[in-house]
């Protein structure tokens, strides 16, 4: 079977497989969410109204656990996720719809941007070994890397939004701006600046130890001392011998970081209050809105597997032994 | 082509002032510690299910009932009445109210409204119907007539409270428990103007029926999603009020600004619940003692630094309520040693290492204290009750839970003794008394229980709680109060432990008329309540 048919039907299976957990695990977990709801108004909301929106939530007797199963296979092929019980009546693919464009947009790019840092200074890094700024850099990206990230956002958030106002403490936007004029850009820059900073130091560090120790290795194999020896430009031997070499096991992570971007963007979307889908995820579970867990949890796994899909796309044109079947 | 960019540009040019013509001037600015869902402005969704200003600025009810002191503020009604055998309530509702599209208000849309929930009984979510309601009708424009089955003088403040809507829009809508009413049309100080995921804006009602009031342009909600990011906005100046919960106002808001001020009325306890469904909790005798056992004016200043006083025994609140409270009616006593001999002499022995037997001669197990996960509070709380028990030979451990199995745990009945606040309250005693103890809010254990989470029922009390209902005069509402609170503090069902607050914190740089101590015109509660509309019709510019 051909290298990506296979990857593809992989891709499908684990998908059903996600889909299915999907729909077992939140009948597993402990706690009812009309009794939490109820619990919450503290008294406040009438007992018997708890009948009524026990139907209006869907959640009062809806048949044997095959059906369903089947009906929740359904309405996922035709994109139906309900309605959200923390946020009723707003159907669960809104919210979603409206959460994701700032997950994607922000966590998104800032992923693929600490990758190109980290791994362009771990390059060179390597590749300069001995410089004063390349011997300096692997310390400092240790010590980014391995710190808390809830810590640096609070100091962030505490130093450059609280004390001096430069940027704003929470949220994505100023409020009532003209969309897509000047100012919307501004403000959506401005509010975007500090959790983007947070991500970007904290991640691109662990991508500069990555890449320098990959480079370090394909220095040493015999190939490149061999190109080296017969005298190949130091340009060339960059590009076409180490650099292709060293990326390729960085792009397995880089898959999986991608995938990650939504699960991973819970604790700087709580700590700057940026309406996301890690935000909507975190309140989701507070609240026990299993409808709206539930998409978010496989926007997850749809996100991690897709991106993986990619990356194995992307390995058979990077290693033709691949691509040939012979390994991998 | 000349014409069209001429054309463009005029459009252009207008929208720009239009654009700005539209920022209101004195807008107050309020920040809320969590965040929102999406555009849904349906009154009838119960709790925060809708957007903030729905029941606070842009609904209104027939009256609002101060649950501070029970006073009535007219709304759209204007005066009510109960008939004779207390089965009918007459109310006079306001004339020349408009609603925000322009159409009048009458009592036939405050009739409508009652009927609606009647044919839509999931939106009775204060279950006006199932308590008794027979009928509403508008036998005028401005009388609507409400029926009862039986006596019912304490459903008022569900009456009262009751968001009106207008009859026709609301009768074409056909699934109205779905409807977002993104358009909302109500009779309120406000209009519903901007939406988005960080902030809400409505505009002064410029027909509203108080003239001159309201005497802002504009209120805007700004959402956080921590209590501590509030608290910031509110430092920093950004916000002019927010309902944010602290362990320390003084030190931590008020301190911090010469214009920082607070309003935290007591409005409810914590209290120490007892599963009396379990041995030895099923035991009166037992429970007193317990209850003796603790010194809650300890547990008071260890988990709230002074802020809060230890609770009244009865757990009425003594500054609003103690009307209520029997003459003469003393709060139990913290004494250990009679603790002791009491707890000896209702069988249950030490034994020679001092540990509390059980009427069965053998040592009492370890009793667990639930509380919510990292609840700093609740979690103090339950050591100094454990550290007082431990003096009286009884061993305890702190359950810490999250919330869903916390909740899940009191309702259900599963735990041995569980801290929580007082699950009803109202504007008299009776509303948490009836929520705590009546049989209908009670469950079989392993049922979920709505409120009664000591599972404790008592006909003595039960008959007292419907001799209150069924009347309106005060003196007979007091003999039955009398009844319930003499068998409640006899059989301890729950120790009430400290004082509770509402978290009202407001700046005044740029507004002054903020309810107050002095002037407790609201009960302090959170920003999309009935009673803080009542603060934004008050607020005034400085």
């Amino acid at each position: 079977m051909p290298y990506l048919l296979r990857k593809f039907l992989f891709l499908l299976l684990t998908l059903w497989v996600a889909v299915t957990l999907n729909f077992v695990l939140p009948r597993l977990v402990p706690g009812d969410p009309i009794g939490a709801m109820l619990a919450k108004y503290q008294g406040k909301l009438d007992p018997s109204a708890v009948d009524a929106l026990t139907v209006a939530y869907g959640l009062n007797d809806q048949g044997s656990l095959f059906t369903q199963y089947v009906t929740y296979l359904g309405n996922m092929l035709r994109g139906d996720f309900g309605r959200s019980i923390g946020q009723f009546p707003t159907p669960v693919v809104d919210i979603v719809a409206q959460a994701a464009p700032w997950t994607i947009g922000l966590v998104g790019i800032c992923t693929v941007l600490a990758f190109f840092l980290g791994s362009a200074l771990g390059l060179y890094s390597a590749w300069r070994r001995g410089g004063r700024l390349a011997d300096a850099l692997p310390p400092i990206a240790l010590f980014l890397n391995s710190m808390p990230y809830f810590w640096f956002a609070l100091l962030l958030l505490y130093l450059l939004a609280f004390r001096t106002g430069t940027f704003p403490l929470s949220g994505n936007l100023d409020p009532f701006l003209t969309q897509f004029s000047a100012e919307w850009w501004k403000s959506l820059v401005r509010h975007a600046a500090l959790p983007a900073l947070t991500l970007v130091v904290t991640a691109a560090g662990g991508w500069l130890i990555t890449m320098r120790n990959n480079v370090m290795g394909v220095m040493g194999e015999d190939y490149v001392a061999f190109a080296r020896a017969k005298g190949l430009s130091e340009g060339r031997l960059l590009n076409r011998y180490v650099l292709r070499n060293a990326l390729l096991p960085s792009f397995t992570a880089f898959g999986m970081a991608l995938g990650f971007v939504v699960g991973g963007s819970i604790l700087t979307e709580t700590v700057f209050s940026y309406p996301g889908l890690g935000l909507q995820l975190y309140n989701a579970v507070t609240t026990l809105d299993y409808p709206l867990m539930q998409a978010i949890f496989l926007f997850i796994a749809l996100a991690v597997l897709v991106a993986n899909f990619f990356v194995d796309a992307l390995y058979a044109v990077l290693d033709p032994r691949v691509r040939d079947g012979k390994a991998g | 082509m000349q014409k069209l960019l001429t054309l463009t540009a005029v459009l252009a040019a207008a929208l720009t002032v239009s654009a700005h013509a539209q920022q209101p001037k004195n807008v107050f600015t309020v920040v809320r510690p969590t965040q929102w869902g999406a555009q849904n402005f349906n009154p009838f969704a119960p709790g925060d299910q809708h957007l903030l200003p729905t029941n606070s600025a842009i609904y209104e009810s027939l009256f609002y009932v101060n649950t501070l002191n029970g006073k009535v503020t007219p709304v759209l009604g204007t005066k009510y009445t109960w008939s004779a055998d207390n089965k009918t309530l007459t109310v006079t509702t306001r004339p020349g109210v408009k609603w925000h599209d322009g159409s009048a208000f009458s009592a036939r849309d405050a009739a409508f409204t009652f009927n609606y929930l009647k044919q839509y009984p999931a939106l009775d979510t204060s279950a006006i119907w199932k308590n008794g309601l027979a009928s509403a009708k508008a036998t005028n424009d401005t009388t609507l007539v409400l029926t009862f089955s039986k006596a019912n003088t304490t459903i008022f403040p569900y009456v009262a409270g009751q968001m009106i809507v207008p009859e026709a829009i609301w009768s074409e809508i056909s699934s109205p428990l779905t409807e977002t009413n993104a358009k909302p049309v109500g009779t309120g100080p406000f209009t519903f103007d901007a939406y988005s995921q960080q902030a809400l804006r409505v505009l002064k009602n410029p027909n509203y029926w108080m003239k001159g009031q309201p005497y802002i342009d504009a209120v805007v909600w700004v959402s956080t999603n921590s209590n501590d990011a509030a608290l910031l906005k509110l430092l920093k100046g950004e916000a002019d009020y927010g309902y944010v919960g602290q362990a320390d106002p003084v030190n931590g808001y008020q301190k911090k600004g010469p214009n920082n001020q607070f309003w935290w009325p007591v409005t409810g306890d914590n209290y120490l619940y007892f599963n009396t469904t379990k041995a030895p909790f099923n035991d009166p005798a037992f429970r007193r003692a317990l209850s003796q056992a603790v010194n809650t004016a300890n547990v008071a200043e260890k988990a709230y630094a002074g802020a809060a006083k230890a609770a009244h025994s009865s757990g009425v609140i003594p500054g609003q309520q103690a009307q209520w409270l029997p003459a003469g009616t003393a709060s139990l006593k913290y004494d250990m040693a009679a603790a002791d001999t009491a707890l000896t002499r209702a069988g249950y022995k030490k034994n020679a290492q001092g540990v509390r037997l059980g009427k069965d001669g053998k040592a009492l197990p370890t009793f667990k204290i639930l509380v919510g996960a990292g609840w700093t509070d609740f979690i103090t709380m339950a050591q100094v009750v454990g550290g007082d028990l431990k003096k009286v030979g009884l061993n305890t451990q702190i359950d810490q839970q999250a919330w869903s199995s916390y909740s899940g745990g009191l309702q259900t009945g599963t735990f041995d003794m569980g801290i929580s606040w007082g699950w009803g309250g109202g504007p008299t005693p009776y509303y948490l008394f009836n929520q705590s103890f009546g049989p209908e809010y009670s469950a079989p254990v392993g049922k979920t229980a709505p409120s009664n989470l000591s599972r404790y029922t008592n006909p003595a009390v039960t008959a007292a709680l419907t001799q209150f209902q069924s009347t309106s005069d005060t003196a007979a509402q007091k003999k039955a109060m009398a009844t319930i609170i003499k068998t409640v503090m006899t059989d301890m069902p729950w120790l009430p432990l400290t004082d509770r607050s509402e978290f009202s914190n407001y700046s005044t740089v740029r507004f002054t008329g903020f309810p107050t101590a002095q002037n407790p015109y609201n009960a302090g509660t959170a920003d999309d309540t009935a009673g803080a509309r009542l603060m934004y019709l008050n607020v005034k510019p400085k």
